[in-house]
């Protein structure tokens, strides 16, 4: 009967697998994947600017002809360069999601490739190994491949974190400065608009059409209305943008340390903002 | 206020005579970056903004009572002239954001190739997995053989072959660039 040789057999072989990546203790990645997830998934920057890019057709209607063939130009120059600030975004959501990944998402939930072990024996139960046995067996080589895939997860994300901090600042940064452009070109366009009515409607005279006048102030509050809700988003999303740069330093400036109380519960803050932001923004 | 050595082409902004005093002129080198052309398009605004009020509080003094055509006349020429200064100033913030995007192109890029190489790991890791089954695969060898049962025996080499090709499938050296996650 084999079954003493089998042990040692397998933590030979285990051995080899493991290389030289053993680490130490128990890695937890959990918030740091959270936070990459969050961070990912944030919005508010595209839509806004979206909204920048469509500026002349809500302005459109309140224009003169003068100024209207301004704002034309105006219209072809945004439109020119805004899948450059699609394309910045873009980048940003791709490394978010990429460190997500490394830092534990289900993928590296090597379990199924353990029972593939544990059906090995299993296969065998008519040799004499006994349940137990096979149970101990798969526990042991879980906690294994679980130390294995934490040792490179930690790895990885610890490397890309270092590696891509100072260009992740730098987009993010990039982000809140456009944000910010887009808030004031609204304000000007809110004013623009709002500023007709201002204007036109004390000038009706009292024997003026009243459906018109009585059109005009609702139309005048509904687009009030409108304009107030929007600056909210910009307020939210510079936020969000703001928390992802902090959590992101957060995880540069504690690299070896990634699997720490307080780190983790740093990062599981953000993560939580991220996801407040995130829901009042999808309202 | 656009000088030679400026990137923004924006014209002049235009004010009517009737407005208020235009802002003081800024120097020519002002201009240069993306937080300055800001700054005049913040100035601009905030004109705009002063000439709305001059123009409300023109028409507030009639309390409601019908305002005489020429105030009207005015007052439309004021709001015109604010208008256009809103389009100027959002010509500028247009500027600014460009100036902002065109020095982005290389932490962008490095941003991009790690997200690849992060990509290309993600795969390595996912062959590491494949160590494991063949460990898994070693190790049902060794049960079956322990049997002496041909069948089970028989079954293990198997699929041990079929997971040492899939390595050997993983391992072997690309035709084309190994692909990116983009």
């Amino acid at each position: 009967m084999n079954i003493r040789r089998l042990p040692v057999l397998f933590l030979l072989a285990a051995s080899l697998a493991l290389g030289g990546c053993a680490a130490p203790g128990h890695v937890n990645l959990v918030q740091v994947r959270d936070f990459a997830d969050a961070s990912a998934r944030l919005g508010g920057y595209g839509e806004l600017a979206r909204r920048y890019r469509d500026t002349y057709e809500r302005e459109q209607p309140y224009l003169s002809p003068a100024v209207d063939r301004i704002a034309k130009e105006n219209d072809a120059r945004r439109r020119a360069i805004y899948d450059d600030f699609v394309s910045i975004q873009k980048s940003v959501v791709l490394y978010m999601q990429t460190l997500s990944v490394l830092a534990g998402d289900a993928r590296y939930d090597l379990s199924d490739r353990i029972d593939d072990l544990g059906n090995g024996l299993k296969a065998n139960a008519d040799s004499g190994l006994q349940q137990k046995q096979i149970t101990a067996y798969t526990g042991l080589t879980r906690l294994i491949t679980r130390v294995i895939a934490s040792g490179y997860q930690s790895r990885s994300v610890e490397t890309m974190v270092r590696d891509g901090d100072a260009d992740v600042q730098v987009l993010l940064e990039a982000m809140m400065a456009l944000t910010r452009l887009y808030a004031k070109t609204n304000e000007n366009e809110k004013k623009t608009v709002l500023g007709v009515f201002d204007v036109e409607i004390p000038f009706s005279p009292r024997t003026s059409d009243r459906m018109l006048v009585t059109l005009a102030k609702v139309h005048y509050l509904s687009k009030a209305t409108e304009y107030k809700l929007i600056d909210k988003r910009y307020d939210m999303a510079l936020q969000g943008l703001a928390k992802v740069a902090k959590g992101h330093q957060t995880m540069r400036e504690n690299l070896n340390n990634l699997s720490g109380d307080d780190v983790r519960k740093m990062l599981a803050a953000y993560g939580r903002d991220l996801r407040d932001i995130r829901d009042g923004l999808s309202n | 206020m656009a000088s030679p050595t400026d990137n923004t082409t924006a014209p002049r902004p235009t004010v009517p005579p009737a407005a208020p005093p235009s802002p003081p002129p800024q120097p020519a080198e002002g201009l240069a970056s993306a937080a300055q052309v800001e700054q005049l398009a913040d100035q601009l605004s905030a004109c705009a903004d002063n000439i709305h009020a001059r123009v409300m509080r023109d028409i507030n003094r009639y309390h409601g009572a019908d305002v005489p055509e020429t105030e009207k006349g005015a007052a439309r020429a004021l709001l015109e002239a604010e208008a256009e200064l809103r389009q100027r100033a959002n010509r500028l913030y247009t500027d600014a954001a460009a100036c902002v995007v065109s020095g982005l192109g290389q932490p962008q890029q490095h941003l991009m190739a790690l997200t690849a190489d992060a990509a290309a790991k993600i795969a390595h890791i996912t062959r590491i997995g494949d160590s494991i089954t063949l460990v898994a695969r070693l190790l049902g060898l060794a049960a079956a053989a322990s049997t002496g049962q041909a069948l089970l025996v028989l079954g293990a080499i198997d699929r041990l072959r079929a997971q040492l090709g899939v390595i050997a499938l993983e391992n072997a050296p690309p035709t084309t660039a190994p692909p990116s996650s983009a």
